[in-house]
């Protein structure tokens, strides 16, 4: 029973993450969310996914989250949203029960423990899907290149240039 | 009646896709929908996670979720980026100015 408390905590958390005023406040919400998660993860059996999305959710995510908000600044004003809230409701609780009548019965799919595949997630990662891992690893890289040349501040770059003539 | 920890599972998966898609769908700060993103793919991950733990693969659902974890940082990282640059040249964060780009 102690687990519904976590579900319920994630659930607040990811709730508050998106209704809080500070856009830095959001950024620690959803840090807390990805923490409970991550316990989640770690009581469902994956506790190598669990310390991957810890890391990377509550840590790297948020930090990166954190430095782009001190650039663009933390005000936000209260606009009409994009979608009416009245509609926007409607169509998430029609998308809920759609998923959750596709979810629920696969339930019914449980497998004894005899029927298990018995793998190694590296062996997994590292024979089975090798091309996937080496994909993995060139988009990080691409994406590093990327974010830098995103990052840089062209106007100061040109300023530098400007002074060095 | 009584609810199983894959029923509460089940509920945390749909509660954190609810709150992501209800976000989506009404914010229009560009870090808000990173974040609604990042809500959306935490469910998904989950969901992943416990399809292996039904199904008795585990290895091969953790290493989906990898993947997905990897997919879901580099499109918040190059969301964030953009942002960072949007604001820097219309001096907002609002997606109905990011229609100005095109001009």
């Amino acid at each position: 029973m102690w687990q519904f408390f976590i579900v319920l905590a994630a659930c607040v958390c990811g709730l508050q993450a998106i209704q809080s005023k500070k856009l830095s406040h959001s950024a620690l919400w959803l840090a807390v969310t990805s923490g409970l998660v991550s316990l989640l993860i770690y009581l469902l059996g994956a506790p190598q996914i669990a310390v991957i999305e810890l890391s990377v959710g509550a840590g790297v995510v948020t930090i990166l989250l954190v430095f782009a908000i001190n650039i663009v600044g933390d005000e936000q004003e209260e606009k009409k949203p994009l979608v009416p809230k009245a509609i926007a409701i409607l169509v998430v609780f029609g998308i809920m029960i759609l998923i959750g009548s596709t979810l629920i019965p696969v339930k019914e799919l449980s497998v004894s423990i005899s029927e298990t595949v018995t793998q190694n997630l590296s062996e997994m990662m590292w024979q089975d899907r090798f091309l996937d891992t080496l994909l993995q690893i060139i988009l990080i890289f691409t994406c590093v290149l990327g974010t830098l040349s995103l990052m840089e501040d062209r106007n100061k770059s040109k300023e530098g240039e400007n002074n060095e003539f | 009646m009584s609810f199983s920890f894959l029923d509460m599972i089940i509920l945390a998966v749909l509660c954190l896709f609810g709150i992501g898609i209800y976000a989506l769908l009404t914010m229009r700060n560009l870090i808000r929908i990173i974040v609604a993103l990042q809500l959306l793919v935490k469910s998904v991950i989950l969901f992943v996670i416990l399809a292996g733990n039904i199904t008795g693969q585990m290895a091969l659902a953790q290493s989906m979720a990898a993947t997905v974890i990897v997919a879901d940082t580099i499109v918040a990282v190059l969301g964030m980026a953009l942002a960072v640059q949007i604001k820097r040249k219309t001096h907002s964060l609002d997606t109905k100015d990011i229609a100005g780009l095109r001009r």
